[in-house]
């Protein structure tokens, strides 16, 4: 990747800062030696695994204190599961922990800059999300905005959320990754990520340590001032941006309340605000968004959150966009995935996508004839 | 639902499609020229019933969204045994502009993903002719008995409760959210179908059996939602093709978590030398409860892993009710 020396200055800094918090939270830090020679037994128990031998070998780095090879050991990592293989547990852990520090001080409301590529659901798509990369440009060339979701139902939800958590600590100020309504202890445990991270590691230890960072994950992004960011949509108690920052975000996702609302809401032909016909959750309409884009003195709301076959899609006369970003979702439904890019300008430019076709992995037509009853 | 409600549905939908035939025919002919000429007589007799409301409020020049729906679509695979033809219809999701033309025949939010144009045609010259397809099972779901979220009362009574600055809110427009839908396929020509009513008629299981080999198998999803992550309703079409008969099977899976669990099975079963075909329902059920206790007696550890197993739920709900139809062409 090519890199420009004046992010890794600045996040050099960050990752000192963050360095000095994550040296008195882990103990298992102390000295490079102990770290070392853990990393060496590890490749002794997992000698039948071929390829995570090598993984290993790279991660004998992970332990020093030093700010530079934190980086090196991060672009290790980045490296490791750009090739779709799995960190081990302890730099899963390692990774989180350095994550928290970095995402417990960003706001519920994270302010970020133009340009910026925002991009809806990935849902464990892992090689979809490498094609993201190369049709919007490589990060940190190109600043990224993702609006959750990006675990379950697909096939790679462990190396996509750990891709996405290690580009975020090793470049804070260039990727803002929010929280969707399956970043939750709940929903994971019936959609794939829980079964993933059992199958994966042989035990729930590593989902739950990414579900425990989803808790620091912000909830909405305001993009320049104009473009308001989130997973679902709007609720009936937030009038203001403002309320936004005086929730409390650090919990599982609630079933009700603000942030579920934020995390789970639909848009609406219908005006006013709607109670889903299922008995829970909301609808909101035009009008609805009419006025909070007015009272908020914003030009759009992006979201995320539901399907679209052209993988985005326009509601409430241009107020509200809707973008998704796993092609071919579930691998059978063959929709169009998109991004959506933001210049300086404040123009907007829609980049559509196919599946990245990766052999051996599922397609539309897997089905073999089966002797079905 | 008892028998004779059944062969009313069956009927009704076959003169649904008569009532309409004519009305289409003309703008079919233009769809049709590019077609080969088994898909012209194929979809010549697939003609989707148009619900009421649309025949009154489409104009004569803004013709069927319904009919071109899956008239500018080609099958995407065929064949031919004897005298029955299947064909296939395999393609992604509805587009927007599909959506609405969806939307706007059924009145009501359609299922996330939807492949409305996914099809399986089985004709007999022009004895016989049935499809099964999304628009029309839709069309079949029932709105009367609705079920709700397990914590939606909660839910509602908590938002009534905090709704400080008394913002309206109401469910607008009630519908079956689960997309419960007792649809048997779409009967288009040939509806002679009677009632076993003492359990004389069976599907062969010894015709199905591994020795006959498969000429011809696909398997189509036809609508898929995940009920906003509060589980699943799936409707799958899949078909297998013998030298001497052909079964399909349409399953509905329905999981409402902490609610309930039902499958609803349509088997269609042909018999390509005595020209018999069989029609057969099964409706099994079971409250979340009941089945997650079922499952606790052999997972301990994730016993809702086996309700996400379809395979696992059909061997395990409560059949409550089955009925079978027949004719012979």
């Amino acid at each position: 990747m090519d890199l420009d020396s004046d992010i890794q200055m600045e996040d050099a800094n960050d990752l000192q800062q963050i360095n000095n918090n994550t040296e008195t939270n882990t103990n298992n830090n102390q000295s490079d030696e102990p770290e070392l020679t853990k990393s060496i037994t590890n490749i002794n128990n997992d000698d039948e695994t071929n390829t995570t031998t090598n993984s290993f070998v790279t991660e004998v780095q992970i332990s020093t204190t030093n700010p530079k090879t934190q980086i090196n050991t991060l672009d290790g990592w980045i490296e490791q599961l750009s090739k779709c293989e799995p960190l081990s547990e302890d730099s899963v852990k390692e990774l989180c922990n350095m994550a928290i520090e970095v995402l417990k001080n960003e706001q519920n409301v994270q302010p970020v800059e133009v340009p910026v590529t925002i991009c809806g659901d990935i849902h464990g798509q892992f090689h979809d999300l490498m094609e993201l990369f190369k049709i919007g440009g490589p990060c940190p060339d190109t600043n990224y905005l993702f609006m959750g979701d990006y675990v379950d139902r697909g096939y790679y939800s462990v190396e996509t959320v750990s891709y996405l958590v290690a580009m975020k600590v090793r470049y804070p100020k260039r990727i803002t990754i929010l929280r969707g309504n399956h970043e939750s202890r709940q929903i994971t445990q019936v959609y794939g990520f829980y079964d993933e991270c059992f199958r994966k590691y042989g035990s729930s230890n590593v989902w739950k340590i990414f579900t425990d960072l989803f808790d620091y994950f912000p909830i909405t992004a305001l993009v320049d001032n104009s473009i308001f960011c989130l997973h679902g949509g709007l609720s009936p108690m937030i009038e203001t941006i403002d309320q936004v920052r005086e929730l409390n975000r650090f919990q599982e996702v609630p079933h009700e309340g603000p942030m579920c609302d934020l995390l789970w809401s639909d848009p609406d032909d219908r005006g006013g605000w709607g109670i889903s016909p299922r008995g829970a959750g909301f609808t909101f309409g035009q009008d609805i968004s009419e006025q909070f884009n007015h009272t908020n003195n914003l030009s759009l709301t992006a979201r995320a959150h539901q399907l679209v076959m052209e993988g985005y899609s326009w509601t409430h006369q241009d107020l509200v966009v809707t973008i998704f970003s796993a092609p071919n979702y579930c691998y059978r439904c063959g929709n169009q995935a998109a991004i959506m890019e933001v210049d300086e300008n404040h123009n907007r430019d829609f980049l559509q996508y196919d599946p990245s076709i990766r052999p051996g992995e599922p397609t539309v037509s897997r089905k073999t004839p089966d002797y079905f009853l | 639902m008892d028998n004779l409600a059944q062969s009313a549905r069956l009927s009704h939908a076959a003169s649904i499609a008569s009532r309409n035939r004519p009305v289409n025919n003309n703008n079919k002919n233009h769809d049709n020229n590019n077609l080969p000429p088994p898909t012209v007589s194929s979809t010549l007799n697939t003609t989707f019933p148009i619900s009421k409301s649309n025949i009154i409020t489409s104009s004569s020049n803004d013709s069927n969204d319904d009919d071109n729906i899956i008239t500018n679509y080609k099958p995407t695979s065929s064949i031919t045994i004897k005298n029955f033809k299947i064909d296939c219809w395999k393609y992604p999701i509805l587009n927007e502009n599909e959506i609405k033309n969806f939307e706007k025949i059924l009145n009501f939010p359609i299922p996330e993903m939807i492949f409305g144009n996914n099809k399986i045609s089985i004709s007999n010259d022009d004895k016989f002719n049935i499809s099964f397809n999304a628009l029309d099972a839709l069309k079949l779901v029932n709105h009367d008995d609705l079920i709700k979220v397990s914590y939606s009362n909660d839910w509602i009574n908590n938002k009534l409760k905090n709704n400080i600055n008394n913002i309206p809110m109401n469910i607008h427009n009630p519908f079956n959210w689960t997309y419960e839908t007792l649809y048997n396929g779409s009967i288009n020509s040939g509806n002679d179908w009677k009632i076993d009513t003492n359990d004389s008629i069976k599907i062969p299981i010894e015709k199905l059996s591994i020795n006959n080999k498969i000429k011809f198998f696909i398997d189509l999803p036809l609508f898929e939602d995940e009920l906003a992550d509060n589980g699943i309703s799936s409707l799958n079409v899949k078909i297998r093709v013998m030298d001497n008969c052909l079964l399909l099977l349409q399953r509905l899976f329905i999981r409402v978590d902490d609610v309930l669990l039902k499958i609803i099975d349509t088997r269609l079963f042909i018999d390509f030398i005595d020209n018999l075909i069989i029609n057969e329902q099964k409706i099994k059920f079971n409250n979340y409860k009941d089945i997650l206790n079922i499952a606790k007696l052999e997972s301990n550890n994730d016993p809702k892993k086996l309700l996400r197993d379809i395979q696992w739920c059909c061997d395990n709900l409560n059949l409550i009710e089955s009925k079978r139809l027949y004719m012979n062409i």
